[in-house]
């Protein structure tokens, strides 16, 4: 970071006199002599002043880098989201061209990004569309086929060295058109461009459907932007066989099996968005009302949080006005909160939201950061500084053979990990792996446990950034997550299975009985060997959760309410009750469907996090509000005492 | 879902280094299926499925294991009770192979006397020629057929060499334990039920996915 802000300002000062106006650039090549010049005639010889002057210019590069690479950032998701969608390109390769130019230029330059946007906008443009592909026109396929091979090389010579295009069979998403479209019949009408009808296999250039509207009507660039037809808004394919991803989809459409195992078949089929289907319309109707509704809810609870956001920082402006920058002051598990107005009004009512409803989006990555304690432990440059040391030892090495392992086999159908319309790792597969290497480098002593890949996946889908998830990474194994006579969560898996065993053995009769009967009668099932799997991946890998429940899970995991009868901080014991609690509140909200299934290896599939197996079962989908609602009752009848005794027993 | 029980349920246990194949071998025995990026296995996984071997209907009650050294305390209480173990490696991994010995031995020390092992060297498709399907190709293939053979030899186990992908061998493996397994509380059950939904008919087509058994039996 240094580096570049001090490459920042690129005029090469020569002269003393030049230093006056522009401080923090090469002031360090002057002689002490000459500095000493520079403090007595501007300074009036104080060099705190220079050292103010100094912190300050820095302090504003800083925030400026800070714009630009925001900036930088969001164009280059621009570019991704274009690139895939119309120019042929895996985000693998636009990765690849983009990290190349960026070792070339220390930073990205916005201009380059521009450039690159344009070619290829450009080049998109000159593509050629088959207008015999009109609605009531036979479908001719010479020219497609020659259109779409022409379009494939304009791209690639502007993006790419061309030779891994040829090498590589051509890819799934050959003709972008025809993959949005399933048949000639869907293809949106956009008024005089296809409807001077031009005859059948003349061809003429004319700009793709979705650029003509680009810009100036969003309407149908926003449908193919959200909806595109088999991802959803976490980037899951929808497919038939993964339920989360049926569920949190807005619109799922019925996907082909195949589609997935075979190499060669194009996404061609299924793939058609809603135009022209009236069937469907109606449906739409219906689900705008509900979402209608949704979002009224959904607007009373961010202004509740604006309003406490607000009563925070106020409180926090009363106690020390000069810290006028400190936006919140929550301190970790919010136990700063207390402090804050002298009793617990502001702590409760922050307790209570985040229960209710967890913390909306846009707090999160503050509300994380400052929860976990990870805005403690980050130090800047650190992440950078692992990213590119070498391994040393062979633990880390180890650590990084199994890690490798995995890799490839975390979120594979998700979008973002696994493109699997181009058969190439997605963005997130990278930074998946710089963190988990960082991570085991730093800590070797927890090294990597199966489950973090997941947790740490699956992060990379909220709003925060890969440094981020690092450090929350390193805060969960440090503060946040149950540790075992000090060792770290990850690294007690024999007596988080033993809390589970006394889980089975004991909290399950006593918070739900008639399952327990069930269980029992039906030969006694080792659920154990289940939960404890679900506590390995923080609750995440559960079929009967969508994700955003989930993200309001880990808010919650994040808070550690103060304990009633001691009044402190939660401890280790404590941790280890409230995931034990959790995992009985997931369990009495499927106890009505556990009871209707009548053999154990039902309950077993039902239970477990594996769902490629017996697709035809049905899950129930835990709400959020019913998770806590019983979450806080049993939490209250859980005491870490007597858990201390139960594992001296069994 | 309910059966009548005719079935000898055997339980089984899959060891093996991480991402050798085995949840990709169960994948393969009880839903015909493969996956390119199996998940991996974090704790274990249960999972049942039935087979027909000749006159015997076998339900076996499969723990997948993981495979990370981590998860490796954790092994004993999977194979306890085991009356099957399918120790797994891949072919392409020597480390896995040595991994295979150590949960062999493993299991000899500590599982049940007569419990029956089989050694699966799993990814055969990787050395398998394209062209032909005759021949292997060259350099990919790291524990020989010999090493695997000399091993189970020693220790008195199946041995198999498997793809979950292309499903090569794969059904014999369960059907060669199924053949293993003494008859003990095995209750014969009427033809008619043989071919219940659900399960699958081993005998008939177990020869079709795989032609060169490398097993004696
Ligand atoms: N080519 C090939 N790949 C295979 C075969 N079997 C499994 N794989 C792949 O190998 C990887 C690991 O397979 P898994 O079945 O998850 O391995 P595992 O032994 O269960 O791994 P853990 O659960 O981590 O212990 C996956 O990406 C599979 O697609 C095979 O026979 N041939
Ligand atoms: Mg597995």
């Amino acid at each position: 970071m240094t580096k570049s802000s001090s490459s920042g300002s690129s005029g090469a000062l020569s002269g003393t006199s030049d230093v006056f106006n522009a401080l923090g650039g090469n002031l360090h090549n002057l002689k002490s002599s000459q500095i000493t010049k520079v403090i007595n005639s501007k300074y009036n010889g104080d060099p705190i002043l220079l050292i103010r002057q100094l912190s300050l210019d820095l302090a504003k590069k800083e925030r400026d880098l800070i714009l630009q690479r925001q900036e930088s950032f969001t164009r280059e998701q621009k570019l991704y989201k274009l690139c895939n969608e119309f120019g042929n390109l895996s985000t693998l390769e636009i990765d690849h061209k983009l990290s190349h130019e960026r070792h070339n230029h220390e930073n990205i330059n916005s201009s380059k990004v521009d450039d690159i946007l344009s070619n290829l906008i450009s080049s998109a443009i000159n593509d050629n569309i088959d207008t015999g592909k009109k609605p009531g026109v036979s479908k001719t396929p010479s020219p497609e086929s020659e259109s779409s091979e022409s379009h494939q090389k304009v791209l690639g010579v502007s993006l790419l060295r061309g030779s891994s295009q040829e090498s590589i069979k051509p890819p799934t998403k050959k003709n972008w058109l025809r993959s949005l479209f399933s048949s000639s019949e869907d293809l949106p009408q956009t008024g005089s461009t296809l409807a001077s009808a031009p005859k059948p296999n003349q061809k003429t250039t004319v700009a793709p459907v979705e650029l003509v509207s680009f810009g100036r009507t969003p309407s149908t660039i926003s449908l193919i932007d959200n909806e595109d037809a088999n991802i959803d808004k976490y980037g899951f394919f929808t497919d038939k066989s993964n339920v989360r991803i049926t569920r949190s989809s807005t619109i799922s459409l019925p996907t082909t099996r195949q589609r997935r195992r075979s190499n060669t078949s194009p996404p061609d089929t299924n793939n058609a968005i809603l135009i022209g289907n009236n069937g469907k319309a109606q449906y739409i109707d219906k689900l705008k009302q509900i979402s209608k509704i949704h979002d009224s809810t959904n607007l009373k609870v961010e202004r509740d949080w604006d309003n406490l956001m607000k009563a925070i920082n106020l409180q926090s402006y009363k106690l020390d006005p000069s810290a006028s920058d400190v936006i919140v002051q929550l301190g970790t598990f919010g136990i700063n909160l207390i402090k804050l107005d002298g009793n617990d009004d502001i702590y409760n009512w922050f307790i209570n939201l985040t229960h209710q409803y967890g913390i909306p989006q846009k707090y999160r990555r503050l509300l994380w950061m400052e929860l976990s304690g990870a805005n403690n432990i980050k130090i800047n440059g650190v992440y950078q500084e692992l990213n590119d040391s070498p391994v040393t030892c062979d633990e880390v090495q180890l650590n990084i053979n199994q890690i490798n392992l995995d890799l490839h086999r975390t979120l594979p159908f998700n979008y973002f990990f696994n493109n699997l319309l181009e058969l190439k790792p997605g963005p997130n597969f990278y930074k998946l792996q710089r963190i988990l290497y960082a991570f085991v480098k730093h800590c070797p002593e927890i090294g990597y446990v199966q489950g973090m890949n997941k947790v740490v996946g699956t992060l990379l889908l909220s709003v925060l950034d890969e440094e981020d998830i690092f450090w929350l990474l390193i805060a969960l194994c440090n503060e946040i997550l149950p540790r075992y006579n000090n060792l770290s969560f990850f690294n007690s898996i024999s007596l988080i299975h033993k809390d589970n065993v006394i889980l089975k053995q004991v909290y399950l009769d006593r918070f739900i009985p008639k399952l327990n009967q069930h269980l029992i009668k039906l030969g006694g099932l080792d659920i154990d060997f289940i939960t404890m799997n679900w506590w390995l991946t923080l609750f995440i890998d559960l079929k009967f959760l969508d994700l955003d429940s989930w993200f309001k899970i880990f808010d919650n995991l994040l808070i550690m309410e103060v304990q009633e009868d001691t009044n402190d901080e939660m401890n280790d014991d404590d941790r280890s009750c409230k995931f034990i609690s959790l995992t009985l509140a997931i369990l009495k909200c499927l106890e009505p469907s556990l009871l209707a299934l009548h053999d154990k290896e039902s309950i077993y599939i039902y239970l477990s996090s594996d769902n490629n197996y017996h697709n035809d079962m049905k899950y129930t989908n835990v709400k959020f509000s019913d998770l806590t609602k019983h979450h806080l009752a049993i939490s209250k009848k859980i005491s870490s005492k007597e858990l201390i005794q139960l594992r001296h027993k069994i | 879902m309910s059966y009548p029980t005719p079935a000898t349920s055997v339980k089984l246990v899959l060891l093996g280094e991480a991402a050798v194949g085995k949840s990709s071998l169960v994948l393969r025995f009880v839903s015909n299926d493969f996956q390119e990026n199996k998940e991996p296995t974090i704790g274990a996984a249960f999972l049942t499925q039935k087979c027909t071997i000749g006159e015997r209907t076998i339900k076996y009650e499969i723990w997948d294991t993981a495979g990370q050294e981590r998860f490796a305390s954790l092994a004993p209480m999977y194979y306890r009770n085991a009356q099957a173990a399918i120790v797994v490696y891949d072919i392409t991994k020597p480390a896995s192979f040595i991994k295979a010995r150590h949960w062999v031995k493993e299991l000899h020390e500590q599982a049940a006397k007569d419990i029956t092992i089989a050694l699966v060297g799993n990814k055969y498709d990787l050395v398998q020629d394209d062209d032909e399907g005759q021949g292997e190709r060259e350099g990919v293939r790291k524990v020989s057929v010999e090493e695997g053979q000399n091993l189970a030899a020693e220790e008195g186990l199946l041995f198999y060499e498997t793809s979950a992908k292309t499903s090569y061998n794969v059904n014999d493996v369960f059907i060669g334990i199924g053949n293993k397994i003494p008859e003990a509380a095995s209750l014969a059950s009427s033809p008619e039920q043989n071919n219940n939904e659900g399960r699958i008919d081993l005998s008939t087509n177990a020869s079709s996915n795989g032609n060169r058994n490398l097993c004696s039996c």
